[in-house]
């Protein structure tokens, strides 16, 4: 370097800006831990004052006290002057207390000016041990380290802080960067005996582009937390996580409601009494049983789930597999013909649910295709193999309205039955994947289930082959020879609830639904017992709009058929076309006022003050405005990424796709010889075999052959030579076997380098 | 410095992919920090190489084989901001050994190196500057770049002419006969037959004013003589490198030249007529030197010549032996005849004056009928050529 003193100097000057913002940011901290009211130019004054005084301290021994009686007696000079005896007088004072009272950070301490006093003593040791680090033990990987550390135990005590403080060591650390270059290259140096680089030089430049480009890259930055949050990132990593737990057999999820919560028992049975308040405001096209809770295990007392059902993110790429078979969307088996049979017994239903109560359980039936907001925008809702939908973490917000689009069959059409029956017959012949499992979870009895269950079933069902038919003899048995009441006394103590049932022939929808579930159990069906609501139409006598409350919770049965999936059963027979009756108490509850909106059900839209608050798991990427130039990064290095891939893969692609490109692009067979024969010379030059303008294509070839060993070159560009000069025609074997010749070289080079290799060299650098 | 390195620009996506995961800020700030710092290193790299000054001076342009010469090489950093390492190689004369320089420049600074060039193999060499390698002052992009894709840059010429042994004698060569043919007798000078008559041109001698037919005719005309007759020597090079490579190679052509070179002169002064024969770079023309008596127009040549991997000696021999005539010595440099150029050489005896072949590598066992003779590659010519085999 040119001046070593100039050099030193800015090696100073660099150490001491380095200090004064280490300094800054250590002292926000260690100040606002301790109780100190400061701000950011408050830290910056108090840590150049130290550093001012460790310069001072670390020059000449007699500098200090120098300075010390200098500045006493101009003190003095004032004090004369102006008669500032009372101030100072008071200012003495509060040092004084100070002194004697061992740590003061409050008030009466700062009317005189003492606290900074204070602070500048507690900053004073953190400048001069950082100045002593930066001038005699500097080590680089210190500062990245600590900076980590420090970060990261901010981001617990205060995210505010922390941008400040991430700034002011950026700008250190690169600084430091700079002289841990200039350290690194001085050892090369030393190695051979040469001059080494004054790296102040290097760490004050250093220092200065690191301000800059710290200047703007905050400029561009998000402003605020959460500004440029990807939700779908989020999302993409939560399900990483699912899938891990699901492969470590931890995994299991469901909604939150069950029919405790409306005023049903906890166990099944016993007296109820339910009351009218409003729980959901419905639109649908077909009026539909809204399951809430499924469950597979049967006690003899109660249902509950064997918790073995994972925990599946909806719109999950990971779970589109396991999407399918909780909500039968591979069904039917059996081809186009069951297929068209399924059409006819199933009808598509949108269903738009507004909740008037927080819950975690979104409510839905049949195969659910899809979950969205009134904006179309997709929901985070997470689903079981039950076939449940509810939402992780954060409860669906009441009064948020949200679109279920599904597939129900459709029990009500006329002819149902013998569709089903012949459907059965296709789709039984077919192998159901699921059919294990399912069996394994849907066919569980307690031992203790009384022999008359079984035999009951047995009898029911005696004589009729079809699953199905089966299914609906038992659903027609119990709803023709059991009447429904809301007060059938309790089941006493240790009797089984389905006996109970059998034996007292009443009993209201938990009664019915356990029947129906335990009796086809019994009889081999898969089934299940699922807990909601029914609807009632709403009082405003709208077509298509419905509302359940509390009195119209309800309970039912899902039978699985081989191949064709779930269908429900609900003995109990439920009535929609009911007017739902609203207790006067409704009117005064402090429920928002809900005004049902005339529904368009291909487009279901709600008015623009329904809208929901979307919940924190809803969260977008938000920031338009300053995600831009994010925006612009990312397609910049999206762009290079997809150029070089296709290009990588096209050198895959081999030589009859490189002919035929020569033939798509060049309609004369001259034309694509010249093409083909300056791509071979491009690649010779990148092997490092330039043609001189001495070279002729024979010398050329030559010279390519000579460094491959072999004579294929001149072979492949004889063609090239009898056309040139001799005007010989060209045949298309000769391009051909130039783009061979291509290929075979490139096909080589991906071997020899390896793929990363053959692309930085071959599409980076372009040379070996 | 690689771990720093390779931790820089890893953590890059990592601070994006965190920054995007939490949405907090402070992972944005580093990400960009480190996007942009990038970015300046780049923008101050090509700033650096398009804007950096140099002058490249050679002593001399031109040496024997041997010899020696100096390049100053001089370097300006004309930015404001310092140059942390540069290191640029430097081509010299000789090709298997390049020079390294590596320095770092302040602001402003220039600094100058005087660079030893030894010549040891004959050649044309383009020296100086190659390629460069700049690392930024944060150590984190040493970028590479290669001097001679600048357009403007066009890099010293050192010719080195093949070193000259003079030879005594050429032992049982015809060179060394005497001949008392009387063609062989006239002056080389002026010549003494009388071939005809042309006009008088202003600078024409009047000595060689023919009076009796100016008279005659009129008008001035003067005498003019019949080219002197010599006797020809004609060398044929094998630019073929026989597959040696590095340092072998270089010394396998540079003991042709001066093998070629000791031949020339010791014919030359002999007042001989020299003519040299080799097929030019990149072995398709044939390349002939027919000089007077001066040595360095056949040096240049020789310097000139290009050796290559492609066998056309057969090519320029034929071009030899159609030239020749009974009074021609033809000198064949080649490193190991094929048995065809044997038999072609050896028919060739019969006619011409006298074949020798100049074999470029250690002494065999040689039991032919050729004259031939051995030159250990890199050795003393004169030694080897004056003994007889």
């Amino acid at each position: 370097m040119k001046d070593n003193k100039t050099s030193s100097i800015l090696g100073l000057a660099a150490d001491s800006v380095c200090t004064i913002l280490l300094s800054t940011a250590f002292s926000l901290i260690l100040l606002d831990m301790l109780g100190h009211n400061v701000d950011y130019g408050q830290c910056l004054a108090l840590s150049a004052i130290s550093l001012l005084l460790v310069l001072l301290f670390t020059r000449r021994w007699w500098v200090f006290p120098a300075l010390l009686v200098l500045a006493a007696l101009t003190l003095t000079a004032l004090i004369y002057v102006f008669r500032l005896y009372d101030e100072m007088y008071q200012y003495g004072l509060g040092l004084y207390e100070w002194i004697i009272s061992g740590y003061p950070i409050t008030d009466p301490y700062s009317y005189n000016g003492s606290i900074m006093l204070v602070r500048l003593v507690i900053v004073l040791p953190i400048a001069a041990i950082l100045f002593l680090y930066f001038r005699k033990l500097f080590v680089f990987y210190l500062q990245p380290l600590a900076a980590a550390a420090v970060l990261y135990w901010l981001w617990n005590y205060d995210k505010d802080m922390m941008v400040t403080v991430l700034v002011l060591m950026l700008v250190v650390i690169l600084a430091s960067m700079g002289r841990f270059a200039g350290q690194r290259i001085n050892r090369k140096f030393k190695k051979s005996g040469q001059t080494t680089v004054p790296l102040g030089m290097l760490q004050f430049h250093a220092l200065l582009i690191g301000a800059v480009v710290l200047v703007f890259a905050f400029a561009v930055s998000p402003k605020e937390n959460y500004q440029w949050r990807s939700i779908k990132l989020v999302r993409f990593i939560a399900d990483i996580g699912d899938y891990y737990r699901y492969s470590q057999g931890g995994a299991t999820g469901s909604g939150s409601f069950s029919l405790g919560d409306v005023g049903y028992e906890g166990n099944l049975g016993g007296d109820i009494e339910l009351s009218n308040d409003v729980v959901l405001k419905v639109s649908t096209n077909i009026p539909v049983l809204l399951g809430g809770s499924t469950y597979d295990t049967y006690t003899g007392s109660t249902w509950k789930d064997s918790g073995n059902n994972g925990n599946f993110r909806f719109y999950s790429g990971f779970w589109q597999g396991k999407r399918r078979i909780a909500y039968n969307l591979d069904k039917p088996l059996g081809g186009t013909k069951a297929y068209d049979i399924y059409r006819e017994l199933t009808k598509r239903a949108t269903i738009t649910i507004t909740p008037y109560f927080s819950s975690r359980s979104l409510f839905s039936c049949g195969s659910v295709i899809s979950v969205k907001t009134l904006r179309d925008s997709e929901i985070n809702a997470y689903f079981n193999l039950k076939g449940e939908l509810y939402t992780q973490t954060t409860p669906w917000s009441a009064n948020s309205p949200y679109v279920i689009t599904t597939t129900v069959f459709n029990r009500s059409k006329p002819g149902f039955d013998d569709l089903m029956v012949k459907l059965e017959d296709i789709a039984y012949k077919k192998k159901d994947k699921n059919l294990a499992d399912i069996k394994l979870n849907y066919l569980q009895l307690p031992e203790t289930l009384p022999a008359t269950v079984y035999e009951t079933a047995a009898e029911i069902t005696a004589g009729i082959d079809s699953p199905y038919l089966q299914a609906v003899a038992i659903e027609n048995w119990l709803s023709d020879n059991f009447s429904y009441t809301l007060t059938p006394g309790d089941v006493p103590e240790g009797k089984d609830f389905v006996q109970h049932f059998l034996d007292t022939g009443e009993g209201y929808c938990e009664y019915y639904a356990s029947a129906m579930t335990v009796f086809a159990r019994c009889i081999g069906l898969p089934a299940r017992y699922v807990t909601g609501f029914g609807l009632k139409e709403s009082v405003e006598n709208r077509p298509g709009a419905y509302t359940a409350t509390k009195a119209t919770a309800h309970a039912w049965s899902e039978v699985y058929f081989k191949g064709i999936g779930w269908v429900v059963f609900d003995p109990s027979n439920w009535v929609f076309d009911e007017t739902v009756t609203l207790d006067p108490i409704e009117e005064k509850a402090p429920a928002p006022v809900f005004t049902p909106p005339v529904i368009d059900f291909e487009t279901p839209v709600l008015p623009e003050e329904l809208l929901p608050d979307l919940p924190e798991n809803n969260l977008q990427l938000s920031g338009k405005n300053n995600i831009t130039l994010l925006a612009v990064v990312l397609f910049v290095i999206g762009v290079c990424a997809l150029y070089l891939l296709i290009r990588f893969l096209l050198s895959y692609l081999g030589s009859g796709n490189y002919y035929n490109r020569l033939c798509r692009r060049y309609k004369n067979r001259s034309d694509r010889l010249d093409a083909a024969y300056r791509r071979l010379i491009k690649q010779a030059c990148f092997l490092g075999i330039r043609m001189e303008d001495s070279d002729t294509i024979n010398t050329f070839a030559a010279k390519v052959d000579e460094m491959a060993g072999n004579t294929v070159m001149t072979r492949v560009c004889t063609p090239v030579i009898l056309h040139r000069f001799a005007l010989a025609d060209i045949q298309n074997n000769d391009v051909r076997s130039i783009c061979d010749h291509y290929a075979n070289v490139e096909k080589k080079l991906r071997k020899e380098l390896g793929p990363l290799k053959y692309i930085w060299h071959r599409f980076i650098i372009g040379r070996m | 410095m690689k771990l720093l390195r390779i931790l820089y620009f890893a953590s890059i996506p990592v601070f994006l992919v965190i920054g995007l995961y939490t949405g907090l800020a402070v992972h944005y700030i580093v990400f960009f920090t480190q996007l942009f710092i990038i970015l300046v290193l780049l923008g101050l790299y090509y700033w650096m190489v398009y804007s950096f000054r140099f002058t490249q001076k050679l002593k001399s342009d031109l040496g024997s084989g041997g010899g020696e010469t100096q390049l100053k090489i001089k370097i300006l950093n004309p930015r404001p901001i310092p140059i942390a390492l540069m290191e640029i190689s430097v081509a010299t004369a000789n090709p298997c050994d390049n020079a390294q320089l590596s320095f770092s420049l302040a602001p402003f600074e220039e600094k100058s190196f005087d660079i030893k060039i030894t010549m040891p193999y004959c050649g044309v060499y383009d020296l100086g500057m190659t390629r460069l390698r700049l690392t930024d002052i944060l150590g984190l992009m040493p970028l590479p770049f290669d001097m001679r894709k600048l357009s403007f840059y066009r890099q010293p010429q050192l010719m080195v002419y093949p070193a000259v042994e003079a030879l005594s004698s050429l032992s049982a060569s015809l060179l060394d006969e005497k001949l008392f043919s009387s063609s062989y007798l006239k002056l080389a000078e002026e010549g003494d037959s009388v071939s005809g008559l042309r006009k008088y041109r202003d600078g024409d001698a009047a000595k060689r004013i023919h009076w009796k037919r100016s008279i005659s005719l009129g008008e001035l005309y003067v005498k003019q003589y019949e080219h002197p007759l010599r006797q020809k020597v004609f060398i044929v090079i094998d630019v073929y490198t026989h597959k040696l490579k590095d340092e072998a190679r270089y010394i396998y052509s540079d003991t042709v030249c001066r093998t070629a070179a000791a031949l020339c002169r010791h014919s030359l002064l002999r007042r001989r007529e020299v003519n040299l024969f080799a097929m030019s770079y990149p072995g398709e023309k044939l390349s002939r030197c027919v000089g007077d008596n001066a040595l360095e127009p056949f040096l240049k040549w020789l310097a000139q010549l290009r050796f290559d991997n492609q066998v056309h000696l057969k090519t320029s021999l034929e071009a030899a032996l159609s030239a020749s005539d009974e009074a021609t010595a033809i000198f064949v440099i080649t490193r190991e005849p094929d048995s065809g150029l044997m038999s072609i050489l050896e028919q060739a005896s019969v006619k011409v004056g006298s074949v020798s072949l100049v074999r470029i590598e250690n002494e065999t066992a040689y039991d032919g009928r050729l004259h031939t003779m051995f030159v250990e590659p890199g050795g003393s010519v004169s030694k080897s050529l004056e003994v007889d085999v």
